[in-house]
């Protein structure tokens, strides 16, 4: 297949389905809807089920059961309807199924708007059920990024029998790029037979069972450590970012997602007025990456994090640089997405004053 | 090629200039195609040419199944520097995820003073929207252009395009009258996948007896056809993302 032009969330879908996927489980909500469309057509004719089911509430409980029968499983939405699937993930993640959910996130809070937001940030990487659980969350600036990630997802979702969310936005659900499924690496990790599947008895001596309730305190605590372990692993083998121009940068923006994209057009416009900035993109929002800040914070004089958002991202910014920098924060929220010369009118203005 | 009526002067500042214009156009066109194919350019594009021609002209924003990316979105600047006004529901309500239609679209269709460009939203879920006027569109003079970009996944090929087509057109509830190639692949477009786009719309035009008006490409591919012997409609692009608004 060469290059497609795609839509994201069309793309989100079709990687999905290359990636192995042969279950979807969702509920329509703008700005993700063509991903419901694209599986509504795609699914029967790959042998897969599309499933939309009467509520969100109802679809992600529909993942934990395929997951926990060991399929690989996809469900999509955006912010009011993942907002509505908290309870079912902290279940997913208690009884550690995995699956892969991404959210295309539209300006909050409530039912917000339909523009395109990155104010869910918390939600994903702090936990948005309850419990102590974390979710790895991958986020992609370009549609071909998109679909390199979701196959990557599905395989640390397998590794890690656990949820793994791709956080997108609204622009990058409905914008159009082009596509090549070709050249996506498929399968990196070794996938271990999935032992612990509910997949009926068949020749096994013990019944497999999962559940995320465990009365004993003593147990349900050991539960919990062996989950942090797991996630301890995680975080020292699933941290993804990129650096460009941090060398000798002055300043360094830290955006991820659809604003990066605009901080990659605010370097070019800023080397004009020889101010040298530089940009650390997290991909792996959980783990956040903290790698590029200790590789840049003894000869940079600020950071700045810029957000769709009122500010979320700067303070796992803020954790990384530790005190030893100042880090800035510049965010439009609602569904705005700043242009380049906004971003770069805020650099002038910090780069100023000195602090 | 012989049914593309364009061609163009390299001579002259002016866009107008910048052609010599001998396409046939009705009052009404209508605007189909598959998702992403660039309707909503061509319309636009196509619009502002009817306006050089010295015809007053509207867009309908007919699009109730894309949240962006729709003509409503550069109201201002086509009205402000192209005099052209774009239909669709209220400012306020632009945003409103709901499927509202503006009623003044029943005076374009009337208005036989007024020429108008009608931009559906994709696929047979956006054309289903335009088939509610039917009943007073059936005897108007109308042009109804399929859009066609053979880079996207569903409509690949000849076949797959004339399916596409019957499944519009049952939707729209009317017939398309010409063809259009618009094979692109955003900022990655080559002169090739245009040629490839325009053999593939031959195919569908020789299979369906539907003439192809024309094939359109963003300006400077366009400008590089043109030099090939290719004629090109060119396209300017109002549809941009954010952080290329510098």
């Amino acid at each position: 297949m060469a290059k497609v032009l795609m839509k994201g969330n069309e793309a989100l879908a079709e990687a999905a389905i290359q990636a192995g996927c042969r279950h979807y489980f969702g509920y329509p909500i703008t700005p993700q809807n063509e991903v419901t469309a694209y599986m509504a057509k795609r699914m029967p004719k790959v042998g897969g089920v599309f499933l939309q089911a009467e509520s969100e509430v109802s679809a992600i409980n529909m993942v934990y059961g395929a997951g926990g029968a060991g399929a690989r499983v996809l469900i999509t939405s955006s912010s009011p309807g993942i907002s509505l699937m908290q309870e079912g993930i902290s279940y997913i993640a208690g009884a550690e199924i995995p699956c892969v959910i991404a959210n295309v996130m539209r300006g909050g809070p409530g039912l917000g708007g339909i523009q395109p937001s990155q104010s869910d940030y918390f939600q994903s990487t702090k936990g948005g059920g309850h419990g102590d659980y974390k979710l790895i969350v991958l986020a992609p600036s370009t549609i071909q990024e998109m679909a390199d990630l979701v196959q990557q997802a599905f395989d640390i979702a397998d590794k890690y029998r656990n949820p793994v969310m791709i956080l997108g936005d609204g622009m990058l659900g409905q914008m159009m790029e082009p596509v090549d499924f070709d050249n996506i690496k498929k399968g990196e990790n070794h996938i271990e037979e999935k032992t612990w599947a509910t997949t009926g008895m068949g020749t096994r001596k013990k019944k497999n069972i999962i559940n995320s309730l465990e009365l004993d305190p003593q147990m349900l605590e050991k539960h919990n450590i062996e989950l942090f372990k797991k996630y301890e692993k995680a975080s020292k083998e699933e941290v993804r970012y990129e650096m460009t121009n941090c060398e000798d940068a002055e300043i360094i923006l830290v955006a991820y997602g659809t604003i990066a994209r605009v901080a990659k057009n605010v370097i070019e416009l800023a080397k004009r007025e020889n101010i040298n900035v530089g940009l650390i993109r997290p991909i792996s929002l959980w783990p956040f990456p903290v790698e590029p800040f200790e590789k840049t914070v003894n000869y940079v004089k600020r950071y700045l994090s810029i957000e769709m958002s009122m500010g979320q991202m700067v303070e796992d910014v803020k954790l990384a640089v530790n005190g030893r920098k100042p880090v800035y924060f510049y965010g439009r929220a609602g569904g705005m997405v700043p242009e380049p010369a906004a971003i770069l009118e805020e650099i002038r203005k910090i780069s100023g004053g000195a602090k | 090629m012989n049914l593309l009526l364009i061609s163009f002067r390299a001579m002259g500042q002016e866009y107008a200039k910048q052609r010599m214009i001998i396409m046939d156009y009705k009052r009404l066109t209508i605007v189909l195609g598959h998702y992403g194919t660039g309707k909503t350019e061509i319309a636009i594009n196509y619009a502002r040419y009817i306006k050089e021609t010295g015809q007053n002209v509207d867009i309908v924003d007919l699009d109730i199944v894309n949240p962006y990316f729709r003509p409503r979105e550069v109201r201002k600047e086509l009205f402000d520097k192209w005099g052209i006004k774009v239909i669709g529901v209220d400012e306020k309500y632009m945003n409103a995820d709901i499927p509202a239609l503006s009623r003044d679209i029943y005076s374009v269709i009337q208005d036989k003073e007024k020429h108008a460009v009608f931009d559906i939203g994709g696929d047979d879920a956006g054309a289903i929207a335009f088939g509610q006027y039917h009943n007073i569109i059936f005897n108007k003079d109308v042009d109804v252009l399929f859009i066609v970009n053979v880079n996207r996944p569903f409509t690949k090929d000849a076949d797959s395009v004339i399916k596409y087509i019957k499944l519009v057109e049952n939707a729209a509830r009317i017939r398309v009258t010409h063809l259009v190639n618009n094979t692109h692949l955003s900022y990655d477009t080559s002169i090739e996948d245009v040629i490839k786009g325009q053999k593939i719309v031959e195919d569908v035009s020789r299979i369906t007896g539907i003439p192809v008006k024309m094939t359109t490409a963003k300006r400077d591919i366009a400008e590089k056809l043109n030099k090939m012997g290719y004629e090109v409609f060119p396209i300017d692009l109002y549809m941009k993302a954010p952080w290329n608004k510098i």
